[in-house]
């Protein structure tokens, strides 16, 4: 089922606040590996395209080029807002442009993490800097999960 | 390379400061990410997980047990990936009731006891754990405080060995936390059984006092503490969103609830709470706090060393006696009296005293007070000895657990703080004086 305009919109416009950004792949025997991502937009062409950081992201990336299903958590420090996108074509893609992008998430990200309380000196240590390996999926459903009895249901698509 | 366990994690990563992520797989192959507020460290090899608002993850453990935790040292950032295996669902015993405690306490701050129901502690074993490797990895923040803290508190046991009397005591005892320790904001307070609520005996280092103040068993951190005797850590309130609103409440409830309630000592924006129970002869004897406008400030060594300085104060203050004066009464100097008269009026009810119509204290202080006044007016008399108090049959106090000395304390305190014309002195070991600096009308209200 194709996600609505509306709800492709709205999560278009948080990926850009500085969320937190939290891949989960996983391995052909199901085991589930949870990464940081660096950075995340989703493209006009309904594509999200997310910025995986090095070293700590190889075992996701090596998921990848085996199961291609996702799970991009995304929460926002100041409000707890919380969304979950699924997907399952993640493949790597060409970004041009995405250490920019990168460096304006961190900057956002960095940001909400000092409004929470954490000390600004190591504010920007959550994940490497420099070198990112891109990949993209098409969003198939998304999920509220902010914290609340509510938690966990699907945005309507 | 040496294979880690639970307890080479620093204590923060459990605090919930940082929430950590559960990544889950179905049986199909679909991931899913849920956010956690606390992980509950169990043992070497197994974590709890708090059953709260999972839904898909739950179904996802039923057909795929294995999973990957997340955690996050708030202190500095470091990360580690936990591969953990789903063992089973506890809906009672120990490990459910530690949870439940630590969620209580949580939602006696947010006021969301329905939200923070805890409906089963979820229990894994922990199979391997590594470090997330991330470049540019900045020094962890100092947290400022001493290290050599057997010292501080070798310190401390001499600085309560040489108090002569329990001001002192108490004083010092909570200054040296706050100069030496530095617990800039430190207050104590003590259980009284017959009410199952805790009073302010004495603070160090807030905006105002606080003596006096009541807090129920089981209300806010302290409450909380006390009901459950376990320490109550909160290492960033505005992460969890918690104790500037929980305060406000607090304060709200106070004011217009009832005029016989004092506002308990808070510093404004505090982002850090610690609270550690006082227990002696495996009863609660009652709390002692800190707070810090820092967040971050407190991490499990604070609440060990606080626990321990706690208990060397709350030894010295339940052994402490006022014996026997020594000397005869200095003769009574003079009274001179202001202009103008106070009204000082009685609740039989619960105790209560009202200056002018304003609270002042209830309890056991607040009769005392009564006592004294009314022997004052009566037979003109000025001083007074602990032991005809503490065998007085109006007061009713036990013979065992004698609390009086720390509520003479407390009601000095309050008559300081409230400079009213009525003071008291511990004139010297065992005797005090009353002074009354205005006539004074006593008015007594049957309950």
């Amino acid at each position: 089922m194709t996600l609505s305009a509306s709800a492709l919109a709205d999560l278009r416009e948080f990926l850009c606040l500085g969320v937190s950004l939290m891949l989960v792949t996983r391995d052909e025997r199901l085991m589930p590996e949870i990464t940081r991502a660096a950075g995340a937009r989703l493209g006009e062409d309904g594509l999200l395209r997310v910025a995986l950081p090095l070293p700590e992201a190889r075992r996701a990336v090596w998921n990848l080029e085996t199961t291609p299903s996702v799970a991009l958590s995304l929460v926002l420090p100041t409000t707890y807002r919380t969304l979950q996108v699924k997907g399952s074509d993640t493949h790597v893609v060409d970004w041009p442009g995405h250490e920019v992008i990168a460096r304006r998430h961190a900057d956002a990200f960095v940001e909400q993490v000092v409004a929470v309380g954490i000390p600004r000196p190591i504010a920007d240590a959550f994940f490497s800097h420099g070198r990112y390996v891109t990949v993209g999926f098409t969003p198939l459903e998304i999920y509220d999960q902010t914290p609340g009895p509510a938690s966990g249901l699907r945005v309507a698509p | 390379m040496k294979r880690l366990t639970l307890r080479d994690l620093p204590s923060g990563c459990f605090d919930g400061v940082i929430p950590a992520l559960l990544g889950t797989c179905s049986g199909d192959g679909t991931p899913n990410a849920t956010w956690l507020s606390h992980v509950f460290l169990l043992d070497d090899r197994h974590v709890a997980l708090s059953c709260q608002f999972f839904r898909k993850t739950r179904a996802n453990l039923a057909d795929n047990p294995h999973a990957q935790l997340l955690l996050v040292a708030p202190n500095s950032i470091q990360q580690w990936r936990l591969n953990i295996r789903f063992l089973r669902s506890e809906t009672e015993g120990r490990t459910f009731e530690l949870m439940k405690s630590r969620l209580d306490a949580i939602a006696s701050v947010t006021r969301m006891e329905a939200v923070f129901a805890l409906h089963s502690a979820d229990v894994f074993e922990v199979d391997a754990i590594s470090t997330v490797e991330v470049e540019q990895t900045e020094p962890s923040v100092p947290s400022g405080r001493s290290a050599d803290r057997l010292f501080e508190l070798s310190r401390l046991t001499e600085i309560i060995g040489s108090s002569a009397d329990l001001r002192t005591l108490v004083d010092s005892g909570l200054g040296f936390l706050a100069t030496q320790l530095g617990y800039e904001s430190v207050g104590v307070y003590l259980l009284e059984e017959s009410e199952q609520a805790l009073y302010a005996l004495a603070t160090h280092g807030f905006p105002t006092s606080g003596v006096g103040a009541r807090i129920e068993l089981g209300v806010g951190v302290i409450g909380t503490c006390a009901r459950h005797r376990i320490p109550i850590r909160i290492a960033d309130v505005n992460r969890e969103r918690l104790y500037g609103r929980a305060v406000r409440e607090q304060l709200e409830r106070i004011q217009s609830g009832a005029e016989r309630d004092i506002p308990l000592a808070s510093v404004a924006g505090a982002k850090s709470l610690l609270a550690v129970p006082l227990v002696l002869q495996g009863k609660l004897f009652g709390v002692l706090a800190t707070e810090c406008q820092r967040a971050l400030a407190f991490d499990e060594r604070d609440a060990q060393m606080l626990t321990t300085a706690g208990q060397l104060l709350a030894q010295s203050i339940a052994l402490y006696r006022d014996e026997e004066p020594e000397r005869e009464p200095e003769p009574e100097p003079p009274s001179i009296l202001r202009a103008g008269s106070i009204q000082v009026r009685y609740y039989e009810a619960d105790d209560s005293i009202f200056v002018d119509g304003e609270y002042l204290i209830r309890g056991l202080p607040g009769k005392i007070l009564w006592l004294l006044l009314g022997l004052h007016q009566r037979e003109g008399r000025t001083t007074f000895l602990n032991r005809e108090l503490r065998l007085h049959p109006f007061l009713k106090i036990p013979a065992i657990n004698d609390n009086l000395a720390t509520r003479l304390l407390m009601l000095q305190r309050r008559l300081d703080d409230k400079k009213l014309p009525i003071q008291l002195h511990r004139e010297e070991r065992g005797r005090l004086r009353l002074t009354c600096e205005m006539n004074i009308t006593l008015e007594s209200v049957s309950a």
